[in-house]
């Protein structure tokens, strides 16, 4: 049965409360893109997570929502910590799966010639694909703790990075209140030899050029100029991420009978804020959000010694900096305004990431004037945005803007898409150099698999989520 | 084949199927380790002892899977098939067989990061016994 939608304005749909849902459904889309929303179960997940206890306001959907697991992949949900609850279905399988920037200070005409062997090397430096762990990161139980409690700091700490990356990455890359004793030893099994590797799937290493600039003054605050050669990095938190929302699905099913929280889907299952196995939850995900935060550092690390090799320069002399590094699949304790009172409040995103307006004291200093950057990649052959945080999506969204162009195709039906089309030398007609660890990997991500990122950001732009701030292009891209 | 690969945008759905409950979860193991890599390519030469508990089919059937998915992901070991399955009350024992994961000789395919429950279905009619299940990847 279809659900029923009402127009608010051209870019904001109202999914009116009805039957067991305690707020309304908010959906950011535009006529063009709501088809693809309505198509997918998406809407009626958007409306199940609106039955949770303590939700607040509303239960957002981003342009790029598709259907996930309890909650929808896209979603953005607070909940009160008084009578609001956690739910592991809220943020995902891949915790604190996200996106780094890195800019350089090489123009395009600097990698004539040389591409190839660039992406060969980082293909190399950064282990991909099923199984792959790093032979120069073989880690101890009590490292592994110090990671998980520290992220992004254990690793500048081990020689991998700067400590002004730091200061440019969400959180300054560590989640505080981390519980390593909360992460199970099959968690910790899993992840133990997988820092610093990508994975697979939709996970990658982009090196793109910066093809037009909407926003001078953003831009310039980023570091960003026409023409610049950055690196995107996508990944998460690995296996040790994996297991610690698995294990903890079973132990919030348990205490949602436990406390008799009544789950129109039992993906829902979560825990009131105030209880125990919340607090447990909290620390194992702030624990593997730590992983992944020192896994992007870790590889940053690769992304900068790959490209001094290749062009015999030391990052320092080519500029390799962090531009920002946000969390798309998280839960967080923020201060928001509601109805004219400052709460703190839990904010699950999940497919979503977190767009502050300027002033925000979390945004690095260097870019509190223009708000914090935004990145949001597009598929493999278009292009990706970097845009600000505003004002009107601290208002109306917890500060949350979208994370993608959203997968509209199923991975067998890319390939079969794909069947018979040489798409290695179809990317290098476009000037895209393409290094996978398998063909089917490399198939299964066809552009065309995704929305078009543009009509996304067309959403998140008209009303007023994030401010556009550049476009960037790929020329070479590593699929795991 | 005795498993197909169903229409989902963002993961991978299965459907299996099998003779009785035992050949139902053969047929899954190696449908998993098939999204994997090459299950094919799988010599089932070496053992290691599986044992599950759970108050349902259902959850039996995730967690032999799960249990197959850990041995790949932290111990490197890829699993080809599911011998002597016994099921005693809500505990399910048997061996799992298969040999070391080599990224030379298996042909890895994709990462799977997890087996849900989601819309998960465990079924019998007469005597074909066959199942529903999603991985998240």
């Amino acid at each position: 049965m279809a659900i029923p939608i009402e127009k608010i304005d051209d870019f904001t749909w109202r999914l009116r409360r009805h039957g067991k849902m305690r707020v309304d459904g908010i959906i950011y889309a535009s006529e063009k893109i709501l088809p693809s929303i309505t198509e997918d179960k998406a809407l009626d997940q958007v409306k199940n997570v609106a039955t949770l206890p303590g939700i607040v306001r509303a239960s957002y959907a981003m342009p790029d929502i598709h259907w996930g697991y309890g909650f929808p992949i896209g979603g953005v949900a607070a909940f009160d910590p008084s009578g609001g609850v956690v739910s592991p279905g809220g943020v995902g399988y891949d915790i604190n799966c996200g996106v780094r920037l890195l800019r350089t200070n090489l123009t395009r005409s600097d990698l004539q010639g040389r591409l190839r062997n660039l992406i060969e090397a980082l293909f190399r430096e950064i282990p991909s694909g099923v199984g792959a762990h790093r032979k120069d990161l073989k880690m101890g139980l009590s490292d592994l703790k110090r990671l998980l409690r520290k992220g992004a700091r254990w690793a500048v700490e081990n020689g991998y990075g700067e400590p002004e990356d730091i200061e440019h990455l969400e959180s300054q890359g560590t989640i505080p209140d981390a519980a390593p004793e909360e992460v199970s030893e099959r968690a910790r099994e899993r992840g133990k030899d997988q820092c610093g590797t990508l994975g697979s799937g939709n996970h990658f290493v982009e090196v793109d050029y910066v093809e037009q600039i909407f926003d001078r003054e953003a831009a310039a605050a980023f570091g960003l100029f026409e023409g610049q050669v950055v690196v995107h990095i996508h990944s998460g938190s690995r296996g040790l991420g994996y297991q610690v929302c698995d294990d903890f699905l079973g132990v919030m099913l348990a205490a949602s009978r436990r406390y008799g929280i009544e789950l129109v889907d039992r993906q829902l299952c979560c825990a009131p804020l105030a209880s125990d196995e919340a607090r447990r939850y909290l620390g194992a995900m702030a624990a593997a959000a730590n992983f992944a935060f020192g896994n992007r550092q870790v590889m940053a690390d690769s992304v900068r010694r790959a490209f001094a090799r290749e062009l015999g320069r030391s990052p320092r002399d080519l500029g390799i900096e962090t531009v920002y590094d946000v969390a798309h699949n998280i839960a967080k304790f923020e201060e928001h305004e509601v109805e004219g009172k400052r709460r703190s409040l839990c904010v699950h995103r999940k497919g979503a990431t977190r767009a502050f307006p300027p002033g925000h004291p979390e945004i690095p200093e260097a870019y509190r004037e223009v708000g914090q950057p935004v990145l949001i990649p597009g598929d493999m052959a278009r292009y990706s945005y970097v845009a600000a945080g505003t004002e009107t999506a601290w208002r109306e969204t917890f500060g949350s803007s979208c994370h993608g162009a959203g997968r509209m195709m199923s991975r067998m039906k890319a390939k079969k898409a794909a069947r018979g089309r040489r798409i290695y030398e179809e990317m290098e007609r476009q000037g895209i150099i393409l290094r996978s660890a398998t063909l089917d990997g490399a198939l299964e991500e066809i552009p065309e698999a995704y929305k078009d990122v543009a009509d996304v950001m067309d959403v998140v732009v008209g009303a007023g989520l994030c401010r556009a701030v550049a476009r960037l292009k790929p020329v070479g891209v590593i699929k795991g | 084949m005795s498993y197909r690969v169903l229409e989902h945008t963002a993961d991978i759905r299965l459907r299996v199927s099998g003779r009785s409950f035992a050949g139902l979860l053969k047929n899954a193991v190696f449908a998993l380790t098939d999204q994997i890599l090459d299950a094919r390519s799988v010599r089932a030469i070496q053992s290691r002892k599986l044992r599950v508990r759970g108050s349902s089919l259902e959850e039996l059937f995730v967690k032999v899977l799960q249990e197959c998915l850990f041995l790949f992901d932290a111990r490197g070991f890829a699993v080809r098939t599911l011998r002597g399955m016994r099921l005693e009350g809500d505990v399910l024992e048997g061996v799992l067989r298969g040999e070391r994961f080599s990224p030379r000789r298996h042909g890895p395919k994709s990462e799977v990061k997890a087996v849900t429950f989601h819309g998960l279905k465990v079924k019998r009619r007469l005597k074909l016994w066959s199942a529903e299940i999603v991985l998240d990847v």
